[in-house]
């Protein structure tokens, strides 16, 4: 999985490339965990996200609690199809933001 | 035959696509697959061996009329993920309890799943209709 991370200034893009899954989860965690500080406004853009495992469905969820609950927001964009459906079976569509 | 090593989890997508084109079936339902068993296999490397490393996870498909069966086979510690009771999808964000996710996957993605304790082994049977 290929993770790149740009801050655009007021929000920080997280780009998300081929398989979130039990293996690759670590690695986005690393990376993603310490940015997620009060107030910060995080985007994931899915557009090159190929397949989403509970592992990666559990970091999202973790993400977008800890920035609700500080003033912060995390959205997703361009979810791919075969993605949104796990979201819609695991009700994330509506708890999560998408553009 | 997987070891109980996470890595082993990237055997997966080859093994279900290669079924997936032996049987031709259509992206959605390899992609379903290939979710349902990463969710099954990925239970019994974190959970089944405590401690323990080089232990064995045995994955055999076949058909059965119109149904694909993949049983899969361990020796760790008994564990009926069937009688696991569902995560409540319905809650709002902040109720929600940050894992329990799989194995609601496995369950909604899969006809049906099927378990038996039986000479010392888990015997887990995911299920799936295919036309």
């Amino acid at each position: 999985m290929e993770i790149k991370i740009e801050n655009t200034g007021d929000r920080i893009v997280v780009s998300l490339i081929g398989r979130l899954d039990t293996i690759t989860v670590g690695e986005l965690e690393q990376q993603v965990l310490p940015l997620l500080k009060a107030g910060t406004d995080m985007l994931f853009d899915c557009n090159g996200l190929e397949y989403i495992s509970s592992s990666g469905l559990r970091l999202i969820l973790l993400a977008h609690k800890k920035l609700s609950a500080s003033e912060g927001r995390l959205a997703l964009s361009n979810v791919a199809p075969s993605i949104k459906s796990i979201f819609d079976m695991t009700g994330f569509t509506s708890l999560l933001n998408f553009e | 035959m997987l070891q109980n090593d996470i890595s082993e989890i990237s055997k997966l997508e080859p093994f279900i696509g290669n079924i997936g084109e032996e049987l031709e079936l259509p992206p959605d339902v390899v992609y379903n697959l290939n979710l349902a068993l990463e969710e099954a296999v990925s239970n019994i490397v974190l959970y089944a061996y405590p401690g323990k490393t080089g232990q064995d996870i045995r994955i055999q498909a076949h058909t059965e009329g119109h149904s694909l069966l993949l049983t899969l086979t361990d020796s760790g510690i008994p564990f009926d993920p069937t009688k696991v009771k569902s995560a409540d999808v319905t809650l709002p964000a902040e109720e929600r309890p940050i894992g329990g996710l799989g194995i609601f996957l496995i369950k909604s993605l899969m006809t049906e799943m099927r378990y038996q304790y039986k000479e010392g082994k888990n015997i887990l049977t995911l299920v799936k209709t295919i036309g």
